[in-house]
């Protein structure tokens, strides 16, 4: 079964960075802030993996990428 | 093994006013192609389009392809009873048989497009306007040019009509000219194009393509695709005549299974049974040619999609054959992906056509990305 497909979605490392930027985007003020869907994606390898089919999902309006830059 | 991606039949796809398809451009097939997308974006148009090129245009897959989305017209034979004849104009995109607007079929690079066009009646032959001359004004008459490669045909089409001056219209002429003309023309060769559609085979088409493929190695394909459900059928076997007397007479397929002294008929094993063991014949048919399949993933279950793409990439890398599928299933896409990956040298692509307003566009995807999207669950459909 697919997941979700969110218009917007950022990929995330893992699940801490998952719970660091929901934590955020939750407590942002920003009522105009269009919703969006992160991901964890279990490591980068995945992640960039995920990029080009995350890009190409059907009604795929945007995809955002956060990470580290010193991880493995 | 290895597929070298120019030696197929059409390594990529271009459409242009065929149906609902305005234009479309495809830049890659594989080897096996599987098409995602919603309802009406023009999956099954796109495996028309594969069928009517592979046939150059010949009237009979026209007819077949008319005749089976009932886009028929009425028409009165010489004893004034009525019959049904294929409306071409359904053919063209918004339906706009206009002259200078063809259907155009073939690979992008050009060079072997198929152009379906509709001509003024002036342009009909002096044995074409024999035809109509006597009882029809020109207006009343269409003419529709079939070209492939500096080479034309011509057909005579004709809008609804119910009235008298449609009595001239001769039922044996009309199928006449639909079997005559480039049927045995050696510069048009056809490739051989089957198709499977969303519903199970009929008895006669099953025993058509046995009797096809009996006591040959090809065989095989469709014994092992029937065990790749279960490992208890141990032969199979076409049985019956051609005579229907009675509802349930005709050919019929019988398999044996271990430990069942007497055969039962395949249907009876479910459809799901009889849909693979379809798909295993219709390979056994296809060889050097298309296969076409529509709604692949109907009646076989999520946990056997990888193998059946695995024996359909295999069957096609070792047969020649160029096949080209629809699904909407999720688990048929992602078992299709797996089956991809694991045959290594094969070409499997999945494309998506989505609407692009009012145009139509092709989004593929590289094995390697199929790859992460089923490991993912990231939604290609």
């Amino acid at each position: 079964m697919a997941g979700s497909n969110h218009p917007r979605v950022l990929l995330v490392e893992g699940v801490d960075d998952k719970h660091v930027v929901r934590h955020v985007r939750d407590h942002q003020d920003q009522p105009d802030m269009p919703a969006f869907d992160i991901r964890d994606k279990d490591g980068i390898t995945n992640l960039i993996s995920a990029i080009g089919p995350e890009i190409k999902a059907p009604g795929r309006l945007a995809v955002g990428i956060l990470a580290d830059a010193t991880g493995a | 093994m290895s597929d070298q991606h120019d030696d197929l039949h059409l390594p990529d796809l271009s459409i242009a006013g065929f149906r609902g398809i305005e234009r479309l451009s495809i830049e890659r097939l594989g080897r096996v192609t599987l098409l995602t997308g919603r309802n009406g974006v023009g999956k099954t148009t796109v495996l028309d389009a594969v069928r009517v090129h592979a046939a150059r245009g010949r009237p009979m897959v026209l007819h077949e392809l008319l005749e089976r989305r009932e886009e028929l017209v009425a028409a009165l034979d010489e004893d004034h009873d009525r019959f049904f004849v294929p409306d071409y104009t359904a053919l063209f995109h918004g339906r706009s048989a206009t002259p200078g607007a063809p259907i155009r079929i073939g690979p992008r690079s050009g060079g072997a497009d198929l152009e379906i066009a509709t001509v003024p009646p002036g342009d009909l032959s002096p044995e074409q306007r024999e035809l109509f001359a006597e009882h029809w004004t020109e207006a009343d008459v269409q003419a529709v040019r079939i070209a492939y490669r500096g080479r034309q045909h011509l057909l005579t089409s004709f809008p609804a009509m119910n009235d008298t001056r449609s009595a001239n219209w001769s039922r044996r002429r009309y199928w006449r000219d639909l079997r005559r003309g480039w049927s045995d023309d050696s510069e048009w060769p056809v490739v051989e194009c089957e198709s499977l559609g969303p519903g199970l085979l009929s008895n006669s088409r099953l025993a058509r393509f046995w009797d096809n493929v009996a006591l040959t190695e090809e065989e095989d394909l469709s014994i092992r695709a029937l065990q790749l459900i279960g490992d208890d059928v141990e032969r199979v076997a076409v049985v019956g005549d051609d005579e229907r007397r009675h509802p349930g007479e005709g050919r019929r397929v019988l398999v044996k299974l271990k430990d069942h002294s007497r055969p039962v008929p395949l249907k009876s094993l479910g459809d799901g049974v009889t849909r693979v063991f379809a798909a295993g014949l219709a390979l056994a048919n296809s060889r050097d040619g298309f296969l076409v399949i529509d709604e692949a993933e109907n009646g076989i279950h999520h946990a056997l999609q990888p193998d059946f793409w695995n024996m359909v990439l295999r069957a096609a890398h070792e047969n020649n054959i160029q096949v080209l599928a629809t699904t909407h299933s999720w688990d048929c896409a992602a078992g299709f992906a797996r089956a991809a990956v694991q045959v290594s040298g094969v070409a499997g692509v999945l494309i998506r056509l989505e609407k692009d307003g009012e145009q139509v566009r092709a989004v593929e995807y590289s094995e390697e990305e199929l790859q992460a999207a089923a490991e993912q669950h990231i939604e290609v459909r």
